[in-house]
């Protein structure tokens, strides 16, 4: 007795010391593929950071593997021919690269790549360029090993690399002294087995850097140390674990991460900080000087956020999460996303009733989900990252700020995020151009964010109206939960769909979802219901030679007038959506009938004392995609009152601008 | 206090014309309703008997209204198109306006009625077109003293040093010395169009530099009578804008329609008031 307590005495005791470590090594939540330590410094004059970085990669497979594939994302920026510059002449998103400005342009040069032996494997890198013939392109880069690394082993190596930042136009660089540092480091492509996601051997995804393309890597652990001049502020994605003075002027700031994709930074001696928490996330705004006094609309974001993904998706399970407002010159950092570290934008002077900074910090909080745990190719996939982010911002505004209002909301005009999504969809001069399924360079010009941000999220929404709001958010919570740290892809995706409609639907929208996938995301289709016809015809009694009649009466049973009435609907578009179609009769009855979409004409007819007064397809517009809703629905008594509206408005607008002119003339 | 009296003066004068006042308010109407008659004929072509267009009417809705104008708004294009090219004749015939008004003003015998109205802006027209001209190039020369040291100023300053809020202080001390260099130009205008047709002369580059030397003279009471003049106009814009009206029914939007028509008739009594009183300052 005496012994089995004192050596219960020496566990609890053994177990108390360890407490603390254990929780300065949180679970491990990823298979963490790769392991980065990483020195950086950063050379605020020449725009260069300088290097030495540690990788651990761990072959993931089966496969004895005899060749690294790694990103060099900065060569993007090097000259004219690259691939990137080549696609998008110079510009993304309305910001463009000054190209006679030789400080511009960007870079990255690795050099060395010493293994374990202390070989020096620069020799054995040759770019290469798996998704084009562009032999100028320098973002890819294959080091052939000299000894393979076998299954499941790992290989050490050491890089010394230098980054030369480009003045940023397209989300990594610098202006003046702010600098965004993105995409910086020899980053390794994702190896995937045979098995995982499409791969039917096991094979390097390591796509080249496009204009429309995101990323694509391991979940890792970052260790990175950042020496930057001692009035520069900083932020990084993860969570600071220490700070240094190392008495020459500079500092260097320590910062851990462990099971994100990515790892991004940012320094400036403008920077104005504000922090907060959510319950135990720590909250990190870094602020231009003109913008602090809009910190609390930033707070507020990333708690709305925070609150709506945690109920809604799942926990979010970092300790940080940093947001950075770049200046304007610098804009073209702003609205992109990393693990934990955001770029947001804001300007002076933004009314509060435009909520730009709500819908960005809102959107890129969002990838914190889908690109940085469930991480899915946004090379290839890019509309499993925007679109069902796009998607969730929409939800978000809407249920904070109104479905109307969300986004602008100014006097009288006003419209809301979710409908904005749809409406650019379905605005588009050509909805059809492409399928959503397509790798992200290769949507047509001006398709690319239509239809992996626009069009997705209307079929997510359509998706949502069909099944309803509690089995959508049973989809996604299990596809959150069930593939997170995985990198699912679209089979993933749809599989899980297929499960839960099942469970809670049974067969009411057939065997399983496939058809619905097959239309919006592998289709380019267009749906378009219209309510053609409404008719209402008095019965009347037979005339003519009746002998061999059987006279039904034109009176009801209680002598009142019948009406025989119907309404036609047509399928327009070639997308088939089960409908719903609401009759109206002017009695104030109303029939909802249920329709499969199928045929291009349907018709309900009915015979009673009520006319019908107007329907309406699809009457709750649960249908998002569809592209018209104007032709949804159709009435016998339609209001004069609203272009006598239009008009008295036109012309008061009209005699305004009249009589200003003959006041200046 | 020559000021006040030209303003005091300026409003009796036009009190007592309110033919003249009609008219004026009826070439705002007239031309405008038959385009605004065609656009609410394709208006209500367009909406046919659907119903989603009726959300517009208890205010507006994004979603319809972008529907309406991307699927039906080829029907609707034809009368805007019509408004912008009406937009454009009245840069011309605003200038026939102010002269048939200038004309009733100046000459105490002449009857104000429409043949009078009409007689003096026919009569001045073309001599107002061209000192439009001339206040074209004008106007241009003195934005490019503005501007284009601003411009230097830029090009010349430090790469990032300019944030947008240090942009806008920057820019506003440029935009009241613009604005207020225009009020001086608009004062110089409208004398210069009362001296045409005061002193019935063709001489429109002569008029223009009596107006600028007399305004110059006078540029305490010639400058305060303009922004003066302005305050009631102005006033009347922000008292619209606050009432924020909003027809939902056919008897309120009836009653909107007239509310919107007085004040477009009070704006025509302020623009001729404005002139009234500048015709009082000159001849006093």
């Amino acid at each position: 007795m005496k012994r089995s307590r004192s050596i219960l005495y020496r566990t609890m005791m053994i177990v108390f010391a360890l407490l603390p470590s254990l929780q300065a090594f949180p679970k491990k939540l990823s298979p963490r593929y790769t392991t980065y330590r990483i020195d950086a410094k950063l050379d605020p004059e020449t725009k260069i950071v300088n290097g030495k970085m540690v990788l651990t990669w761990k072959n993931p497979s089966e496969d004895t593997v005899s060749t690294l594939q790694f990103h060099m994302y900065l060569n993007a920026f090097k000259n004219t021919e690259s691939t990137f510059i080549k696609e998008s002449g110079g510009q993304l998103r309305g910001q463009r690269i000054d190209k006679s400005d030789t400080l511009s342009w960007g870079w990255i040069d690795i050099g060395k790549m010493e293994n374990e032996q202390g070989e020096d494997l620069v020799p054995r890198m040759r770019f290469i360029h798996p998704d084009d013939d562009n032999v100028n392109d320098r973002s890819v880069v294959e080091v052939t090993l000299d000894k393979p690394v076998l299954p499941y082993d790992s290989i050490v190596l050491k890089i010394d690399f230098i980054s030369k930042l480009p003045k940023v136009f397209a989300r990594s660089g610098f202006n003046n002294n702010f600098f965004l540092v993105a995409q910086w480091f020899p980053k390794p492509g994702v190896y995937e087995p045979a098995g995982m996601r499409y791969a039917k051997k096991g094979q390097w995804n390591c796509h080249q850097y496009h204009a429309h393309s995101e990323f694509y890597a391991n979940f890792s652990k970052y260790d990175v140390n950042i020496t930057v001049p001692q009035d520069y502020v900083v932020g990084a994605v993860g969570a600071l674990a220490s700070d240094k003075d190392n008495g020459d002027g500079t500092i260097t700031y320590r910062y851990i991460a462990n099971d994100v994709v990515d790892f991004a930074w940012t320094a400036s001696p403008l920077f104005e900080v504000v922090e907060d928490t959510w319950k135990d996330v720590k909250i990190k705004i870094l602020l231009q000087p003109e913008h602090a006094y809009l910190a609390e609309r930033h707070t507020r974001s990333v708690k709305e956020a925070l609150e709506y993904f945690n109920e809604h998706l799942g926990k979010y399970p970092y300790s940080t999460i940093t947001v950075v407002d770049p200046p304007i010159a610098a804009s073209g950092a702003g609205g992109m996303e990393y693990p934990t570290f955001i770029t947001a934008g804001s300007f002076w002077g933004i009314p509060d009733e435009v909520r730009l900074i709500e819908m960005v910090t809102i959107h890129e909080f969002g990838h914190n989900y889908f690109m940085g745990l469930l991480a899915t190719n946004e090379f290839e996939e890019a509309w499993m990252d925007e679109g069902f982010n796009t998607w969730f911002e929409g939800r978000i505004m809407d249920h904070f700020y109104g479905e109307k209002t969300s986004f602008i909301s100014f006097k009288r005009f006003h419209f809301g995020d979710g409908e904005m999504q749809r409406t650019g969809y379905t605005t588009m001069p050509n909805p059809k151009v492409a399928e959503v399924y397509r790798y992200a360079w290769q949507y047509p010009a001006g398709g690319y964010s239509l239809m992996s941000y626009n069009k997705t999220a209307t079929w997510m929404m359509t998706l949502q109206g069909l099944v309803g709001d509690e089995t959508m958010d049973e989809i996604m919570k299990t596809y959150f939960e069930r593939w997170k740290f995985k990198h699912p892809c679209a089979n993933d995706f749809i599989a899980i769909v297929n499960e839960v409609v099942k469970k809670r639907h049974g067969d009411e929208f057939g065997e399983n979802m496939d058809w619905f996938f097959d239309e919006v995301l592998y289709g380019s289709d267009v749906c378009d219901y219209k309510l053609a016809v409404i008719k209402n015809k008095r019965v009347r009694k037979p005339q003519g030679i009746l002998d061999s009649i059987i006279a039904e009466s034109d009176t009801s049973a209680n002598g009142e007038r019948l009406y025989s009435s119907k309404v036609i609907v047509y399928r327009l578009g070639e997308v088939i959506m089960p409908e719903e179609v609401l009759i109206h009769f002017d009695n104030g009855d109303e029939v909802v009938e249920k329709w499969d979409g199928r045929s291009r004409t349907k018709g309900f007819s009915y015979e009673r004392p009520e006319k019908i007064l107007w329907a309406k397809v699809d009457p709750e517009e649960k249908i998002k995609i569809d592209i018209n809703f104007m032709n949804n629905g159709k009435t016998t008594e339609p209001r004069k009152s609203v272009a006598w509206k239009n008009m008295t408005s036109f012309l008061f607008l009209l005699q305004n601008i009249i009589q200003t002119i003959i006041f200046f003339a | 206090m020559k000021i006040l009296t030209s303003y005091k003066n300026g409003f009796s004068n036009t009190f007592r014309n309110v033919h003249l006042i009609t008219i004026v308010y009826l070439f705002v109407l007239i031309p405008v309703l038959l385009i605004a008659l065609s656009y609410w004929s394709a208006f209500r072509k367009a909406i046919d008997d659907f119903i989603s267009p009726g959300k517009l009417l208890s205010g507006f809705d994004y979603t319809a209204y972008t529907e309406l104008m991307r699927f039906e708004g080829d029907r609707i294009s034809a009368s805007q198109v019509q408004a912008v090219w009406l937009v454009v004749f009245y840069l011309f015939v605003s200038l026939f306006i102010t002269a048939g008004t200038l004309f009733i003003l100046t000459n105490k015998d002449t009857k104000s009625n429409l043949a009078s109205f009409v007689s003096g802006g026919s009569r001045y027209f073309w001599r107002f077109l061209k000192l439009k001209l001339y206040f074209i190039f004008i106007q241009l020369l003195f934005a490019a003293l503005v501007w284009v040291p601003f411009a230097i100023m830029i090009k010349f300053s430090e790469e990032g040093s300019f944030n947008e809020k240090k942009m806008f202080f920057t820019l506003l001390p440029f935009f009241i010395i613009h604005f207020l260099m225009l009020i001086y130009l608009f004062t110089i205008n409208n004398y210069t169009k009362i001296i045409i047709v005061a002193e019935d002369t063709r001489k429109v580059l002569g008029s223009l530099w009596n107006a600028t030397k007399f305004v110059s003279r006078k540029f305490f009471g010639a400058y305060t009578l303009t922004i003066l003049l302005s305050i009631i106009p102005i006033l009347l814009i922000i008292f619209y804008w606050k009432l924020d009206l909003n027809a939902t029914s056919g008897w309120t939007i009836f009653f909107i329609l007239i509310v919107q028509q007085i004040f477009v008739f009070l704006r025509s009594y302020m623009r001729i008031w404005f002139l009234a009183g500048q015709v009082d300052y000159y001849r006093s």
